[in-house]
Order: structure tokens, then C-alpha cells, then sequence
């Protein structure tokens, strides 16, 4: 039976998927798991540098011609895979790294990246996100929607038992997205559910219809997919109230069967699912951290799944026989300015910047050619991508011309001046690690950005301290920032100035131009809001992507790719382009027994 | 072994002084061209993830690694030995408010009390030595009043107060001067642990900032990199593992040549 190892769950604070790609707070349990590393460090290094040759080049230094990692399955038959008799493919436990406790095993109150991978197992939604980032019917068989789109109409699976053995209907729907406005719940979906539903009405046994009180629309995706679109058991969740998340039930392939905090959450097989019994005996997410550990439990092969691989590792993870799927996700990274503060409020400045930045050398070196370099941020081949936008090309030539011609003098030191001021922008970094490195990439601006005569100070904060300075946008004027979106039409940044993460203050501009460029955007998020057809909405999108340009309001990066590495005894692994619930129909997994 | 250490702190302070001439490269100029490149003719440490030259910064983070330690061991010595000599010179309420004040001090875990420090004041190196002179403060108050009670009790001290030495000519000419060996020794070795636990801090990015090279940031960015390139966490670990190694050496001969209940007699053969 599950033992009640879990503890101080739940408490984290709610944010937006997409602009969060990874929750990671320094807690004092991570500061001392650091601390250990630090002294291990300390005491190992030199062991490591013994063991290796003065001659023996690191394999990180040869960037390869192109990537050389196995794109993503296109279907997840098992067409590639030898035939193996089906009764064959039964038992096993997937191990799979997390790079961190889930917040909480209660689904409505996960909406970030590391929970929702390590624990949706247990569940399923309503309607599911498939590998082509579309929408696929799940526990609805079907949905209906009205042609003001303010009525969805959801047709359910008969076949469907929780894990209890609580009928899954359309009762069970209404507890659960009822459940989503309740004060008392306190769900992470409650600001979302109290503003854009209506209604939740039982039509039959097996049909739900939800009433909006506003357009939404992103509803299905945003609140029918993700973590409160997931059914919990109403009997379960009644009988254990807040004890839930410690006895989680859901309908999902894999049952609950313990979570050891900062260990593992072990899951095991629902012989009864819906979707055929699972191949797999037992599912174990493992909490590892650190990244480099993740590699060597995957060389060593007691992991055999990881998110988090970079491409420095992939030659070595080939070389052991591991696949890297290439995942390209709709990822984005820019450089933010302050457009309400500082320097930055210069256009002059903003290009300068723009054009200072060596973005092929970031791709080829950093990401050793996993990665391309970002035209009005989007990758090639998203729906938001424009040949005609025009990429910041790398020029400090014309970025100091710009600069001279604006009034900024270099003097002696190296630094410009105008009228008696030091031109000097502030950065802001932190530690985080999501595709690239914040802090890599801070330093390589500050680098860039000092050689066309700005002088700069750099200040590293804790992921949370960062995102509320982030936020306040009272001492930064310059940033490094990364957004994964899990939607193929939602890349990009919060441009929108009214956003709660505003990536550029524009919100906060009270002189200039920028005045009326806020107001255009703005206008133009409001018709983006109200606009069903996705084509529509990725032409108003590429309005904001001109403005963008135009007006430097962001600098568009770079765009990384999702690397995955799998064990090769893994078969029928689906991975999804999303950073969250990336694995799909994990019950159609099996391990190839040795 | 003392006189390792002391040749060995000595090189390295020199170096630390001379870091503009020992080194070719600029420890901060990156090319990302040459990054996690394994020791060569021209980057004799190799470089690290941005392509800095690690030999250069190892160099010039001997001056913030070696400034951090000495100004944060000098801060708590400075301070530990003021708030000791009062407190131990004065006693009554002096003593009881001070040392219950340092008692308090002294319950929390010396890391965690840096952390929570550095995490108030925000991270830089200032911050740093700040967070290590109330770090010492506490241990060197407390060695400081024990030694001042018992010396105070001594007949000399009771000789110069009635020849009419006032309070403070008692406790600089003549109580001071006389309580320092201990002190010394404690200072000698604070150095070599303010220098782990600014490492230790700049490791978990509460430290200097970058692109700062002091050793223990440079561990912590490079980290990441250990299995493609070691020698960017190593160089920096043996630097400071051998000069933390050095000032013990010395401390603990300090400790031989000034604490009398150490004292070794050996047969003459």
C-alpha cells in the first residue's frame, strides 16, 4: 500500500505555463544538496583531471557539421522496432528522471513543467495535446463548439473506471471542473475558471456542457488539456478532502504507488485502463537535480529517460548507445529591454544592442549546431514563422555607428558619454537551466555589449528573487529570457503590455513613441483574443512581430532544440514537442527485456 | 611543514599582485570559438565554457579569493576582539547582554547563517565579507572574554591599575598584548575557512558576481562542464585546496609554538 511519505506539497505559488520553463527554488534542502556538491566537487576534480590526457580534447570542442540526433518518430507504430509478439512486450519498470519534486500529485494544483511531467501518468485529461500539438479526443470522445464559441459541448468515454472503481460520467466531469472554482480548493485553474466559465452542466449520463462568460480562445487547450482537464476521483476527493494529493486516484494508465520526497513516485500498472492494459509493470520517476547526474544514470542505465540533455552530452550518449530524439519545440529566447527605465528607453541603444550580439557563433559553439538562430521568434517551420521578418543580423560596426550618430561619445576609458552621462545598462541573471544557460547567455551580452562601448553590471539572483525583479523592472534594462509554449500558435513572448509578465515594461512607458506602440499592441492582443480562426490569429500575430522589429521592443535570440535521451531497450516511446507531459500514450511503452 | 605553507601563501600573494604580469590572457575576454579547450601551449589551464582562459582567471582569483578571506577573517578579528575585551574587561550587564546575544549567534549553523546573510544583504563580494566578519565575530568574542577574565584576575594587571591606569590603557596596554596568541591561531586558520566558505558561496552563486573569476564561482559555472572539461573545475579546486591546506600548516605551527598546554618534550638521545 501507498505509505504516507509525502510531505509539504502544494504550496508553491500558481504561474503561467509558458512563461515559466522550469520552477526551481533555491531551497535550503537544494542549498545543502549544493553545498555537497560543492565539496565534491572540490575533492573529485582533481581525480578527473588525473584520469585524463593533456592531449585528449574534450568531445564538447568539435562542433558537428549538423545534428546528427534521431528526429522524433513520426508515428509511434512500431514500425522500426523488430517484431515481437505482443504477450512478449509485458513487464519491466521505465525509470524516467525529473529534474524535481512535483509540486503537488493533485493535478488542478500543477501547472508547471517538472510536475506535470512526473506525475500525469496517473491520470487523463479531457482532451489531450497529441505529438502534432493538436487536439485529440481522450476522455471526450468528441466536442462540439458553438460558432460564437461560448458553449462547448463534451461527449464522454462510456468505458472509462477510476482506480477506485468510481464510475467515470459526466458527474464526475462537473466535480471536477466545479472543483476548479471552489475558494475553499484553492485550485491553481481558480482565477482562470472564475473569469472565463459560466456554467457546467450535466446534458446525460456521458455528455457535459460548458457555458463561457467570456471568449476564450485557447479554452480547450489552456482548461480542458492541461492540469484541470485532468479527472480525479469525486469519491476519493470528497472522502480525503486536502489528504488527496498524498492517495491520488485517478483513471490513468499507471496507479499511485508511493512518493518519497526528493527520491522517486512509484506507479504501478492499471491492469484495467481504458486504453488496453499498460505493457509496462511499474513507472518510477526519479528526482535528480543535477544535470550531470542525470547523464551518467542514463549511461550507467539506471534511468532510461531524460529531458534534460544538452548537446554537449550527445556525442557521449551516442557513443553508449543512446537514442537523442531532436524534439523541435516551439521555444523562444530574446533579449528583454526596459523600455520604461534606463538606457534602454533609446531606440539608438536598442539596436545597438541588437546588433552586437553573435547569435550564428551562440548556435554553432553553444549549442554545437542544435539550435537555430531566431527570425521574429519562431523556429522554422511553426506556424509564426516569416521568411520576410528580418533577423538582427551580428554588426558591432554598424551597432557603434548607430551609437555615434545617437551622441555617445567614447571616451578614454572605453566607455560612451553624452551630455556628462556614462552610457551603462544593468543586466539581470540567475541560474537557471532550460535548453541554454540564463547566466551563460548574460555573459556573453555583457561581453558583447561592453565591446561597442557600454559599460555594464551584472547581478545574479535566486529564480524567484529574479522573476519578481523581473517583474518590478526597477533596476534591470537588460535580460536574458527563454519561453517554451506548449501550443503550436503560442510561441512567443509576453509582448502584450497588460500580460503579468510584460517581457519589456511596456505596460509602464509614459513618454515617446512608445506610448503609441503600446497602444497598437495592445489593440492588437485584444482582436487576437477574440479571434477563432488560428490563421487569423497568426496573422495579427505577425503584426506584434513587426512592431517588434521596428521598434526593437525585445531582441529575438536564438531557439534551442529538445533534447531527450532514451535508453535503447526502450520501445515505443512517444515524445511530444511540449516541455510539459512530453510522454504520450506511455500504456504503448514497452522495455525490450535483456 | 609550516615553511611550505608560508613559501607556498607567499607565491601565491605575489602572484596575486602580479596577476597582470603572470598572466598573458584577460581573465574575462571570451571566444566562444576556443570554449572546453583541454590545457595547451597557449591556454596553459585550457579554457572554460565562454572560452576564458583558466590559467588567467585562476591567477587573478587568487586576489579575490585571498582578499576575501583576510579582509573576512581581519573583519571578525576586529570586531570578535572588541565586543570579547568589553565584555570580558567590564562583566555585569555588559557581559550578559553581549554574550547572550553571541550564544544566539552561535545556535545557528555557521553555513546557513552566511546563507541567510548573504541571501538579506544580495550577493557581491562586499556582501561576502560582511556575511564572514558575523560569521567569525561570535567564536573570537568568546575566546577573547575567556582569555581577558582570566588575565584580569593577574597580579600585573592589578599592579598597573594602582599605578592609576585608566580602563582603557588597561585593556590595549596590557590585557590585550597578552591575549592575542590564541587569537592569532584562530585568526591564521579563519583565513583558510573564510576562504572555503566564500568558495562556497560564489559556488552556489551567492558569491561575487560574474564574470568575477574568483575560484569558487569559477567551480560552480564550470560544473556543468566536468565531464568535457575538467580542467576548468580543476585548476580552480587545486588552487584552492592548496592554499587552504598552506594556512592550516601554519596554524597549526602557530598553535605548537604559542599554546603552552601543547607543549611537546622529546628525549634527547
Amino acid at each position: 500500500m501507498a505509505k504516507k511519505t509525502l510531505r509539504s506539497l502544494g504550496t508553491e505559488r500558481s504561474m503561467s505555463l509558458a512563461v515559466l520553463p522550469l520552477r526551481q527554488r533555491l531551497n535550503r534542502r537544494r542549498l545543502l544538496g549544493l553545498s555537497m556538491a560543492a565539496v565534491g566537487t572540490a575533492l573529485v576534480s582533481p581525480l578527473i583531471g588525473a584520469c585524463r590526457g593533456a592531449g585528449e580534447a574534450p568531445t564538447a570542442t568539435t562542433a558537428p557539421s549538423g545534428p546528427a540526433t534521431t528526429p522524433a518518430p513520426a508515428s509511434p507504430a512500431a514500425a522500426e522496432t523488430p517484431a515481437v509478439a505482443e504477450t512478449a512486450r509485458y513487464g519491466g519498470e521505465l525509470v524516467i528522471a525529473n529534474e524535481q519534486n512535483p509540486v503537488s500529485l493533485d493535478p488542478h494544483f500543477v501547472r508547471d513543467v517538472g510536475s506535470s511531467r512526473a506525475m500525469f501518468y496517473m491520470y487523463d485529461p479531457l482532451i489531450k495535446v497529441n505529438q502534432d500539438l493538436d487536439l485529440e479526443p481522450w476522455l471526450a470522445e468528441q466536442w462540439e463548439v458553438t460558432e460564437d464559441g461560448m458553449e462547448y459541448t463534451l461527449y464522454l468515454r462510456k468505458d472509462v473506471t477510476f482506480h477506485d472503481d468510481t464510475p467515470f460520467n459526466a458527474e464526475a466531469v462537473k466535480f471536477n471542473l466545479e472543483r476548479q472554482w471552489d475558494d475553499q480548493t484553492n485550485t491553481r485553474y481558480i482565477d482562470d475558471f472564475k473569469r472565463y466559465v459560466e456554467s457546467i452542466d450535466v446534458v446525460d449520463e456521458y455528455t457535459v456542457r460548458i457555458t463561457l462568460k467570456e471568449l476564450f480562445v485557447i479554452f480547450p487547450r489552456e482548461l480542458l488539456a492541461f492540469g484541470s482537464g485532468h479527472m480525479i476521483s469525486p469519491s476519493a476527493a470528497q472522502k480525503l478532502g486536502q489528504d488527496f494529493a498524498q492517495q491520488p486516484i485517478g483513471t490513468g494508465p499507471f496507479k499511485f504507488h508511493e512518493f518519497v520526497q526528493d527520491s522517486h513516485l512509484l506507479m504501478v500498472r492499471n491492469d484495467a485502463y481504458w486504453g488496453g492494459k499498460p505493457f509496462l509493470d511499474s513507472l518510477r520517476v526519479r528526482i535528480i537535480p543535477e544535470q550531470n547526474v542525470q547523464m551518467v544514470e542514463l549511461e550507467a542505465g539506471n534511468v532510461h529517460v531524460s529531458f534534460s540533455v544538452q548537446a554537449k552530452d550527445v556525442k557521449r550518449l551516442q557513443d553508449t548507445g543512446i537514442t537523442v530524439i531532436n524534439q523541435p519545440v516551439p521555444t523562444a529566447s530574446w533579449i528583454s529591454f526596459n523600455l520604461a527605465k534606463g538606457p534602454t528607453r533609446e531606440l539608438a541603444v536598442r539596436q545597438a544592442i541588437a546588433l552586437s550580439v553573435d547569435r550564428e557563433a551562440i548556435v554553432r559553439e553553444v549549442l554545437l549546431g542544435y539550435g537555430q538562430v531566431s527570425r521574429g521568434g519562431s523556429p522554422k517551420g511553426w506556424p509564426r514563422y516569416h521568411e520576410d521578418i528580418p533577423i538582427d543580423p551580428y554588426d558591432p560596426e554598424q551597432a557603434k555607428r548607430i551609437l555615434d550618430e545617437a551622441g555617445w561619445v567614447v571616451e578614454p576609458d572605453g566607455v560612451r558619454v553624452r551630455n556628462g552621462e556614462r552610457l551603462k545598462v544593468n543586466i539581470l541573471s540567475t541560474q537557471l537551466e532550460r535548453g541554454v544557460s540564463y547566466g551563460l547567455m548574460n555573459q556573453i551580452i555583457q561581453q558583447a555589449v561592453e565591446k561597442i562601448g557600454i559599460e555594464t553590471e551584472l547581478r545574479t539572483l535566486e529564480w524567484g528573487a529574479y522573476l519578481d525583479e523581473f517583474r518590478a523592472g526597477e533596476w534591470w534594462h537588460v535580460t536574458f529570457h527563454a519561453q517554451n509554449a506548449n501550443a503550436k500558435d503560442l510561441v512567443g513572448a509576453a509582448i502584450d503590455p497588460d500580460a503579468y509578465w510584460n517581457v519589456n515594461q511596456l505596460g509602464k512607458v509614459t513618454e515617446g513613441e512608445l506610448v503609441q506602440v503600446a497602444e497598437q499592441v495592445r489593440e492588437i492582443y485584444r482582436k487576437m483574443n477574440q479571434e477563432l480562426d488560428p490563421q487569423k490569429r497568426v496573422d495579427l500575430w505577425k503584426e506584434i512581430q513587426l512592431l517588434i522589429q521596428e521598434h526593437q521592443l525585445i531582441s529575438w535570440l536564438i531557439h534551442w532544440d529538445f533534447l531527450v535521451g532514451v535508453r535503447p531497450e526502450v520501445k515505443d516511446l512517444v515524445v511530444k514537442p511540449v516541455y510539459s507531459d512530453t510522454l504520450y500514450n506511455v500504456h504503448r511503452t514497452w522495455l525490450e527485456q535483456s | 611543514m609550516a615553511t611550505v605553507g608560508i613559501a607556498f601563501l607567499f607565491v601565491v600573494a605575489l602572484i596575486a599582485i602580479l596577476a597582470p604580469l603572470v598572466a598573458q590572457h584577460d581573465p574575462n575576454e571570451q571566444d566562444l570559438l576556443a570554449r572546453l579547450k583541454p590545457p595547451t601551449a597557449q591556454h596553459w589551464f585550457g579554457t572554460d565554457e565562454l572560452g576564458r582562459d583558466v590559467f588567467a582567471r585562476t591567477v587573478y582569483g587568487a586576489r579575490y579569493s585571498l582578499f576575501i578571506g583576510i579582509a573576512g577573517s581581519m573583519g571578525g578579528l576586529l570586531v570578535g576582539v572588541s565586543i570579547g575585551l568589553l565584555s570580558g574587561f567590564f562583566g555585569g550587564w555588559v557581559d550578559h547582554l553581549t554574550m547572550r546575544l553571541i550564544d544566539i549567534m552561535l545556535s545557528f549553523p555557521g553555513v546557513l547563517m552566511a546563507i541567510l546573510i548573504v541571501s538579506v544583504l544580495g550577493p557581491g563580494l562586499i556582501n561576502i565579507i560582511v556575511a564572514l566578519t558575523i560569521w567569525f565575530t561570535p567564536t573570537i568574542a568568546r575566546i577573547m572574554r575567556g582569555t581577558v577574565l582570566v588575565l584580569k584576575q593577574q597580579d600585573f594587571v592589578e599592579a598597573a591599575r594602582s599605578c592609576g591606569a585608566g580602563n582603557l590603557r588597561l585593556m590595549l596596554r596590557h590585557l590585550l598584548p597578552n591575549a592575542l596568541s590564541p587569537i592569532i591561531v584562530y585568526g591564521t586558520l579563519s583565513v583558510a575557512t573564510a576562504i572555503l566558505v566564500a568558495a562556497g558561496l560564489s559556488f552556489l552563486g551567492l558569491g561575487v558576481q560574474p564574470p568575477t573569476p574568483e575560484w569558487g564561482a569559477m567551480i560552480g559555472a564550470s560544473r556543468q562542464y566536468i565531464r568535457e572539461a575538467p580542467n576548468s573545475t580543476f585548476f580552480p579546486g587545486l588552487a584552492i585546496f592548496l592554499t587552504v591546506l598552506s594556512l592550516n600548516f601554519i596554524g597549526d605551527a602557530l598553535r605548537d609554538a604559542l599554546d603552552p598546554r601543547l607543549n611537546v618534550w622529546t628525549a634527547s638521545s
